[in-house]
C-alpha cells in the first residue's frame, strides 16, 4: 500500500459534495478582468488627460469642489497604458504605503516610535506596505494583497498592528458581486465581536477583546467595502504579531490601538486596493 | 490566449480536477474551501497559461500554486486564531508522544502539524514531488523538507503497517 493510496482511501471515507468549481466562470470572469485592465488603463489616462485640460481651460487653477466631494485619489494618475502584474503591484504597494503611514501617524500621539517587524519581510521601512505572502510565489500570482505590520513603542510598552488589505476573489471567481462577511463566526461572538455599518455602506465585524490569563490581548476588525477590498486590522499588546498565529507574551498593560482607532484606520477612503 | 491555448487550459484544467480537489482538502479538510482553492488555482493558472504551460514540471508548478493559495487563506487572521475568549499558550504541536500518534487517524494527524509541514507531506506523500520540488514551492531548504515531513513519514509508515495487519489478519 502506498502513501498515495492510504490518502486516497482517507478521502474516499469522507466523500464531498459535487464540485461547484465552475470552469466557464473562471474563464469568463479572466476575460473580463483582462477586459478591465486594458479599458482601466485606458480611462486613467484618458483622466488624467482630461484632468490637465480642465486646469489649463480654467486658467491654471483647480476647480472647486463642494464639502460633499469625495477625497481626492491618493494615486498619481499613470499614464502608462497597462501596467504588469509587477508594476501594479509596486504602484498599488506604494499608495497604500502613503496611506497607512499617514492614517497612524495621524492617530497616534508624536511621541509614539514605529519599528521593523518581521510581518512585511523585507521592508526597508515600518510602514512599508508588501505584497503578500511575500517570500512564496512570484508576486505577478498573486496580485492581489497586501500587508504592513509595524511594532508600535511608548511610555506604555511595545505592541504591533497588522493591516491586511485584501481584493475579494472568491466571491467574483463564481460570478457573484462582492460577498461581505456579515456575521461574526461563533467562536469570535464570545469575544465581544459584532457587525456594524460603514458611513459608506462598509461592513465592519469589530471583536474588541481577545484576552488571556496572561494578559496578552488582541483586538482586531475586518472591514467589508462595497467594492470588495477587505481589510483585516490586528492590533497586540506584543511586538511582532506573528503569522503563524503563535502568542507573544504581554510587552504593555494596553493596547497601543483603540478599537476606534482601527474602525478610523480601515475606513480611510485610500484604503481600498485600485483596479 | 488563443483559441488552441484556451482548449489546452480547458483540457488541463479538466483533467486536474479532481486531483487537485483532492489535494486541496488533504490541505484543507473542507470541500467548500477545497473548491475555492481549487477555483482560485484555476484562475491563476488562466492568467498565466502561455508560462505555465512552458513549465518543466507543470503539475509541480500547479500544486505550487495551490499549496500557496491555501497558505494564504490560512494566514488570513480568522484561520490563525483558534480561539477565542482564551489565547493558547502553547502551540499545538504534532506528534510529541508517539504513543497517540497510532490513535490518530491520518486526518487528525494532518490537522494537527503546522500549515507548512502539512503542506510539505502532502506534496511529497500525495503529490509524489521530490524533495527539491517541494522545496522549492514551499521556500525552504532541502533539508527542511526531510526534516519536517519524517516526523509524519513515521506516523504514515505506522498507519500503512496497522492497515496491512488488519488485511492480514481478517
Amino acid at each position: 500500500m502506498t502513501y498515495r493510496s492510504i490518502f486516497d482511501e482517507a478521502i474516499s471515507a469522507e466523500p464531498g459534495p459535487p464540485s461547484s468549481v465552475d470552469f466557464q466562470a473562471i474563464v469568463a470572469r479572466e476575460r473580463r478582468r483582462r477586459r478591465r485592465l486594458v479599458l482601466g488603463a485606458g480611462t486613467v489616462a484618458s483622466g488624467a488627460i482630461a484632468a490637465v485640460t480642465a486646469v489649463v481651460v480654467a486658467g491654471g487653477h483647480p476647480p472647486a469642489t463642494g464639502a460633499a466631494a469625495p477625497p481626492p485619489p491618493s494615486v498619481i494618475a499613470s499614464t502608462t497604458p497597462t501596467l504588469t502584474a509587477d508594476q501594479w503591484n509596486a504602484r498599488e504597494a506604494a499608495r497604500l504605503t502613503t496611506v497607512v503611514e499617514a492614517k497612524l501617524r495621524a492617530l497616534l500621539p508624536p511621541g509614539v516610535t514605529f519599528l521593523d517587524s518581521g510581518v512585511n519581510g523585507k521592508a526597508t521601512n515600518p510602514f512599508e506596505v508588501v505584497p503578500y505572502p511575500p517570500d512564496d510565489l512570484p508576486p505577478n500570482t498573486y496580485a492581489n494583497s497586501f500587508v504592513v505590520g509595524p511594532n508600535i513603542r511608548d511610555a506604555a510598552g511595545t505592541g504591533n498592528v497588522i493591516v491586511y488589505i485584501h481584493k475579494q476573489m472568491t466571491a467574483t471567481l463564481k460570478g457573484r458581486s462582492p460577498q461581505p462577511q456579515t456575521s461574526c463566526i461563533p467562536e469570535f461572538v464570545a469575544a465581544g465581536c459584532h457587525a456594524e455599518t460603514g458611513p459608506n455602506g462598509e461592513i465592519l465585524l469589530i471583536t474588541p477583546r481577545f484576552h488571556d490569563e496572561h494578559g496578552s490581548k488582541i483586538a482586531r476588525i475586518d472591514v467589508t467595502k462595497p467594492d470588495g477590498t477587505e481589510i483585516t486590522i490586528d492590533v497586540r499588546n506584543w511586538a511582532d504579531g506573528s503569522v503563524e498565529g503563535q502568542i507573544g507574551a504581554p510587552q504593555r498593560p494596553d493596547l497601543p490601538l483603540t478599537v476606534e482607532a482601527l474602525v478610523e484606520l480601515a475606513l480611510d477612503p485610500g484604503l481600498v486596493i485600485q483596479a | 490566449m488563443n483559441a488552441d491555448q484556451e482548449a489546452e487550459y480547458q483540457a488541463f484544467v479538466t483533467a486536474q480536477l479532481e486531483p487537485l480537489r483532492r489535494t486541496a482538502y488533504l490541505l484543507c479538510r473542507d470541500w467548500h474551501t477545497a473548491d475555492d482553492l481549487v477555483s482560485i488555482t484555476f484562475g491563476k493558472l488562466y492568467r498565466h497559461w502561455r508560462r505555465v504551460s512552458a513549465a518543466e514540471n507543470v503539475n509541480a508548478y500547479v500544486r505550487g500554486v495551490l499549496t500557496n493559495a491555501w497558505l494564504d487563506e490560512r494566514r488570513r487572521p480568522w484561520r490563525r486564531e483558534d480561539s477565542v475568549e482564551t489565547l493558547p499558550t502553547e502551540p499545538a504541536l504534532p506528534g510529541a508522544d508517539a504513543g497517540v500518534t497510532e490513535r490518530l487517524t491520518l486526518f487528525e494527524l494532518l490537522e494537527r502539524l503546522p500549515g507548512r509541514r502539512r503542506a510539505a507531506i502532502v506534496l511529497r506523500f500525495y503529490c509524489d514531488l521530490s524533495i527539491e520540488e517541494t522545496a522549492e514551492i514551499l521556500g525552504i531548504s532541502a533539508g527542511t523538507v526531510k526534516s519536517q515531513t519524517s516526523k509524519g513519514l513515521d506516523a504514515l509508515r505506522l498507519l500503512a503497517a496497522s492497515d496491512r495487519m488488519l488485511r492480514e489478519t481478517s
